[in-house]
Parts: structure tokens; sequence; C-alpha cells
């Protein structure tokens, strides 16, 4: 998808920046953040305007839901509007339960450096950096878990099933969805000065609860899709991976453009990590061609954050099988130099 | 943690726990072993698998057990297994534990879509605040296998009950979520007795595997480990490049008062000495 913008001067375009996005010049595209800094930075500066973003998570684990709730948290920061759908729970509890925004002074780096006592000459190293490159400050917001949103501060917010619609089908979703777009102007058709961005939550995408008699969620999702690429919205969904069989699976991921796969930790040695993140599916525009990622992400969750990092195994300590070959090794090399001697 | 301890005396809040068994390893025993552990509760057991009478014999007899009958009538009956859940709170006035034996048997005749979303009512907070735990039974020959992942993600705990070559002794699998997101499994092998106490069998602890590691005697002709108080002047002891890091240590002076013979233009003054 690219934005017609030739027709405005400079100037122009700039007050027709929209609050909270960032023009991605190499790909032609407008972008939101996750909310999460190091996330945007993983999705290649944010998550573009009119896509459709799909976090599956394995094994019970809730990255997913903070990914979401940052997510909206971002969106209520940004006054962007706001559509929370969720069958399991009410999506009225979800927007109570907002992590909080702070200033961004915990990226400044933690001053004190221990000198080293013996290994001195390593002070002069670099110290490896895993958070992934391009984490720029600029865009984006930081949020503390341990504190919540107020709800004062929750207006643009529109939560389904509502009052008027009990209904849980796929197709009375769709239908709220495209009024939401239609008459609250966040279709492409209405004119630039007008436009808003549209954040969209779908959770436990897939459930049971969902009627899906009059449409399947193949067919939902490639609706969803129509409406998205023609909307200034974004759609973030969260599904459970291990209730959805293979075939299923596949169409769905299919359908979407970005897929992230959330994965427990198997090693008990990457204590520091919570889970792995697999990039399933990049949004790609305006090419053809698809790059993969080949970076092993990991999420490191603390109570005041969730964090994407780049995946390292810890220095491997207790093996004594190496440690007596190297000696063993060792050994020979000091009775050879001995015989040179 | 050791999980199985805290769901059988309900020491942590854990509002909907999964018993998943098959004809040849019963899970029932379990829900015996809940209720005689709740008695600070009243519990409410909905059987839908055999007659009232027999699980008044199954269970133990206390005054705070109650039985529905849910199997003879769930033909005739448009009682859904939410309104009789409703019907039960509206009575008691302490907090309720609610056994169902089992949740297959109410499949067979309910949609799984409404038993889902049933079940996800009666363990919210909002909408039935006075029942603390729904434990369900539920057999894995009769539901199928991917309704059971379905509640296997809206529950706090799910027990598989597994059969062994010997019948009377079964393995658990219990997998808990933490409220910090992780899973812990556990596994346990017991042996059910007669008066329906299940006996835990201790081969499966991987702690007593695991020996302590300590310094061998008579290894080499040195000392390996140090005293309390060795150590203690160890980190005493100041070595003497760490003094030259320090910043107000650096910088010794030489200080050469250059006498009258001394000639700084002179190029090489030892290019007459012949090495």
């Amino acid at each position: 998808m690219s934005f017609i913008l030739q027709s405005h001067t400079i100037s122009q375009r700039k007050n027709l920046k929209l609050k909270g996005t960032k023009t991605s010049v190499a790909k032609n595209q407008i972008l939101i953040s996750t909310g999460i800094v190091s996330l945007d930075a993983v999705l290649d500066g944010g998550i573009p305007i009119g896509t459709v973003t799909l976090v599956e998570e394995e094994n019970y684990g809730r990255n997913a839901d903070l990914i979401t709730k940052h997510f909206i948290a971002e969106g209520v920061v940004c006054d962007h509007s706001i559509l929370i759908a969720d069958i399991e729970k009410k999506p009225e509890t979800i927007a109570n339960d907002l992590p909080k925004l702070i200033q961004e002074e915990s990226f400044q780096p933690t001053g004190v450096v221990e000198d080293f006592k013996i290994a001195w000459r390593y002070s002069q190293n670099p110290i490896y950096d895993s958070k992934p490159h391009q984490t720029s400050i600029s865009f984006g917001h930081t949020f503390d878990m341990s504190a919540k949103i107020s709800t004062d501060e929750l207006q643009n917010i529109k939560y389904w099933p509502n009052v008027q619609s009990q209904s849980t089908s796929y197709s009375h979703l769709l239908e709220f969805i495209n009024k939401v777009i239609t008459t609250d102007g966040f279709s492409t058709k209405i004119p630039v000065e007008q436009r808003h961005v549209l954040r969209i939550t779908i959770n436990n995408l897939f459930s049971p609860i969902w009627d899906s008699n009059d449409m399947d969620i193949v067919k939902f999702l490639y609706k969803l899709r129509i409406l998205i690429r023609s909307s200034y919205a974004t759609c973030l969904i969260t599904t459970r991976a291990q209730i959805i069989n293979n075939i299923i699976k596949c169409r769905i991921e299919h359908f979407v453009d970005t897929v992230l796969i959330l994965k427990p930790m198997e090693l008990s040695s990457c204590a520091d990590y919570n889970g792995k993140l697999i990039i399933g599916k990049l949004a790609s525009f305006n090419t053809f061609l698809y790059e993969p990622s080949c970076v092993d992400w990991a999420t490191k969750l603390t109570r005041k954050k969730l964090c994407i990092e780049k995946l390292h195994l810890p220095p491997c300590l207790n093996d004594d099988e190496n440690n007596e070959n190297i000696q063993n090794k060792q050994l020979c090399a000091s009775t050879t130099s001995r015989l040179n001697f | 943690m050791d999980v199985y301890d805290s769901i059988i005396r309900g020491t942590q809040p854990n509002r909907l726990i999964i018993i998943e068994d098959s004809f040849l390893a019963k899970g029932q025993f379990i829900l015996h072993l809940i209720s005689e552990n709740r008695k600070s509760h009243d519990i409410h057991v909905l059987c839908f698998e055999h007659l009232v009478s027999q699980y008044q014999k199954l269970f133990p007899s206390l005054s705070n057990i109650h039985y529905y009958d849910c199997m003879t009538n769930i033909l005739s009956s448009t009682l859904s297994m939410y309104e009789t859940v409703t019907n039960i709170i509206a009575q008691s006035t302490k907090n309720v534990v609610i056994l169902i034996d089992s949740l297959s048997m109410y499949l067979l005749g309910t949609d799984f879509r409404n038993v889902y979303k049933e079940v996800l009512e009666i363990t919210s907070l909002e909408k039935v605040p006075n029942v603390v735990q729904l434990v369900a039974v539920i057999h894995e020959d009769v539901t199928e296998k991917h309704y059971t992942e379905h509640l296997k993600n809206i529950c706090k705990t799910y027990i598989h009950v597994q059969n062994t070559n010997n019948p009377l002794v079964l393995n658990l699998r219990l997998e808990h979520k933490r409220s910090n997101g992780k899973c812990v499994v556990q596994k346990l092998k017991g042996e059910l007795k007669s008066d329906c106490t299940f006996k835990l069998i201790n081969d499966l602890l991987p702690q007593t595997i695991e020996e302590e590691k300590g310094i061998p005697k008579n290894l080499a002709s040195f000392k390996l480990d140090l005293q309390e108080n060795e150590k203690k002047a160890k980190e005493e002891l100041v070595l003497p490049y760490t003094l030259v890091q320090n910043a107000s240590n650096i910088g010794g002076i030489i200080h050469y008062i250059p006498d009258e013979a001394d000639d700084w233009d002179e190029e090489d003054p030892d290019d007459d000495l012949e090495i």
C-alpha cells in the first residue's frame, strides 16, 4: 500500500503528519509504534498502518496479553482511537489494566562500571549490547507495568461486544469495525486533514465462543484485510497456538501481514529470558522480495517492563569433561616444549 | 513449590482445575481428596456420572458436602449448568467449591461452545464472586482432544491421570500456571489405597540424584580449599599491582638534579663503549 502525498508541499506534509506515527522513507509507509521500543526495532521500525498483525502464544504464557496492553497504551498516549474486541474477558477489564507512561530515563546507561581488579585490560573492551539495533528513543514511549493508566485518560476507546451487540460471530465484529471506520472517519477516502489513526485489538481469536456459522475465520481475516487496507487502521490479533490445527493455522498466517510467535523457553540455562520470539512473517509491501529475519529473539520480563533482546547462550562453566580435555592438551604441550628446549 | 500439595489443600487461589482421566485410570479420587480439605467452604457436587446415593458412599460424610442429581434429569431438564450453579449460589452463604463429575457427560448433550462459555462465566470473578473453585473431570476417551485443549487454556491447573502396568499405581502429571506467566510441570507416581488415600511413591525425585560435589581429599600435594579466616585474610590482602591502578597513586616522579658534567646535547653517551 502506498500513500499519495505528492500533491502537497513539504511544509504541508509536515503539518499533515499524524500524531504518533513515523514515515518510513525506504518502504513508503506510515508506521506506528507497538508501545515496546525494542519490539518496534525487531519489526523494522514499527507496525505499518493498514496491516494486520497476528501474535501466536504457545503454552499459556502471558506475553501476548502484555503486547496487546502496550499496543493500546501507546494508542492512548498518542490520542489514537482504539477498538478492543475480546469475547472471553470483558473488554473493559483490559482497558482498566494498561501500563502507565514513564519518562525515558531508564534508557540512560547505568553509570557505575565496576573496576576490574585482575583482568583490568578488559575494561577497555566495549560492552556488548544485546538490544536490537536502531532502538530510537524519539519514536514510541516507555511504559511501566507496575502502575496503571488512570481511567480518566481512556476516552477514545470502543468495546466489542458491548451492550448493543451481544452476538459473538465473526460477521458481527466485521460489521462493527466497518461501521467504526466509515462513520468515525478512518477511511483513506476522506480528506487528508481529517485523518486519524485507529488501533484495533482482537483477543482470543479462534476461541470456541466465536460463532462461525455465517462466516468462518479465514473469510473473516480476508475481509478484515480488505477493510484495514483501505483505512487508517492497524489491527493486532492474539491467539493461542495450540488450539488451532495446522491447516487452519497456515491459512490464518497467510491472510495476516505480520506473524509473531511467542514460545516458552525450553533451556533451563536461559533463566534470564521468559520466552522466545520468532518472526513468522514480516509485513512486506511495495516489493516482491521477502526478507526473513535470521536472528533469534528472546523476551525478557521484569516486574515493570517487557523487552525483546537477542538470544544469547550463557557461558558454559561447569563442564568437567571439557576441562579435563583442556588439561590433557596442556600437559602434552608442556612435555613437547620441554623436549624442544 | 509443591503443586500437588497446594491443590489438594487449597492453599492458593485457584479458580479452575481440570482433571483428565480415562476408564483405566480414574481421577475421581482427586475430587475426594479435595473435598476432604475444604472444611470452611460449601462443597457442591454436580453428579452426572453416577446416582447420588453412590456418591454419598464414595465421598467423605461431611456436613458441608451437597449433591445435585444431574444424571436422571439430564435428558428432561432444561436447566443449564450455569443456571444450576446460580441456584446453588443463591442458597448458600459461604464461599462455594463446585465439583463436576464429569464434564464429558454434560458435553454429550450440550454444544461445546455453550459449555465453554458457561465454564468461563462460572469462573469469572464479576458474575459469581463467591464461587472460589471449580474442579471438573474430563474423560479423554469420551471427549475430543481439541475440546480438552480449549479447556486447558482457561484453567489454572491441569491434572492428567495416567495408568501404569499396575492397576493400583497411577501417574499424575500436573501443569500449573503461575501468576508470573510461567508454567510448572510436576510428575508424580502414587498408589491408590482402598480408603481413597493416594500414597505417593518417591521414585521420581530428581533432587536426590544430584549429589554434593565436595573437594576430594589427598588429591594434590597442596591445600585446595580455604578456611573462613583464610578467605577473610585473602580478601584483605592488598596486591601491589592493584595499587598501581589507583588513580591517586599513579605517577611516581623521578627527581634528578643535573650536575655540571651533564651534557644534554650529546647524542649517544655510550657510543664510545665497545659492546
